[in-house]
């Protein structure tokens, strides 16, 4: 059980310590910090696979919110959108 | 779904911060500030979605460690040796107590056959394995279960099948004893719990090996697949 609650303040401390990064660097785009908030969460997962009740759904969500960030990024560049 | 306090701060944490970016992308449109409330919402939505601790309840160990008392001076009083063998039958796990796991019986009770007498009773844990569908991985429903319920710090098991397949576990800081004298005769709790869970999920007899206090702190289990 000491192992979710690790997981959780490690997430937090990452997902502040990235949000702050970008913040400072001037970065704007929203999918920039979409991307490093589903990496933290990647990393935190792969780590110490902390366990979540009833199913880890926040990994799907995240995935496809990425999915979704890169997509558009890639569609802008080719200027499709 | 009951919720504790914990997983009820990382849900208001979640609907706080989705207002608040909601809020923040209709006053100021896209902006970076939304990040840092996604960012939150991700970090209460794995609060709320942690696994909730159940409490250790004591008196129910202390009920547990009386009946296996009484349970160990029946054994002794009858005389029955060996390492206790446990044996999937239908929807239970028997355990039976005989000096060779030959002579054991799937029949309740006492049994004088031959030279020695063998004992076969309901595993103490197996209703809690009813719902176990096997073939199923003893050892993730065992670390499962023992974290569920908060039976020990921390748990390490391995498995090695080098003429049999045998199952060992190392009990970090277990947190329920067990006499002594039903120890030496049936296991502790782990041994049982560990034994009744792979009998059912490996659907084949399991006996006890071994089961000592490393130190003061651990306890090592291991049991083998018949």
């Amino acid at each position: 059980m000491e192992r979710e609650y690790l997981a959780n303040t490690i997430l937090a401390v990452l997902v502040t310590l990235s949000v702050w990064g970008l913040w400072s660097v001037g970065e704007k785009r929203l999918d920039a910090y979409i991307a490093i908030i589903t990496l933290d969460y990647t990393i935190v997962k792969a780590l110490l696979s902390p366990r979540r009740t009833p199913f880890d759904m926040l990994f799907p969500i995240l995935l496809a919110a990425f999915t979704a960030a890169i997509a558009y990024r890639i569609a802008s560049i080719l200027g499709l959108c | 779904m009951k919720l504790g306090i914990y997983q009820l701060a990382g849900l208001a944490l979640t609907l706080a911060s989705t207002g608040l970016a909601f809020a923040t992308y209709v006053v100021l449109g896209v902006d970076p500030l939304i990040a840092l409330w996604t960012g939150l919402a991700v970090v209460g939505a794995t609060m709320a979605l942690t696994p909730q601790e159940l409490p250790f309840n004591k008196t129910f160990y202390q009920l547990v460690y009386g009946f296996e008392e009484t349970l160990a001076s029946l054994l002794e009083l009858l005389g029955v040796h060996g390492n206790p063998t446990y044996i999937p039958a239908k929807d239970h796990v028997l355990v039976c107590v005989a000096e060779t796991p030959k002579n054991c019986s799937q029949q309740l009770g006492l049994n004088v056959e031959g030279e020695g007498i063998t004992v076969t009773l309901l595993s103490p844990f197996s209703a809690l394995t009813a719902d176990l569908k096997p073939p199923c991985s003893p050892l993730d429903h065992f670390s499962t279960l023992v974290e569920e319920l908060g039976l020990a710090a921390n748990l390490e098991c391995v498995s090695s099948s080098e003429e049999r397949l045998k199952l060992i576990c190392r009990v970090g800081k277990p947190k329920l004893a067990s006499p002594s004298s039903m120890s030496v005769r049936l296991g502790s709790i782990y041994s049982a719990l560990l034994a009744t869970i792979a009998a059912k999920c490996l659907s084949r007899p399991v006996r006890l090996v071994r089961d000592e206090l490393v130190g003061r702190n651990s306890r090592i289990v291991e049991v083998e697949v018949l």
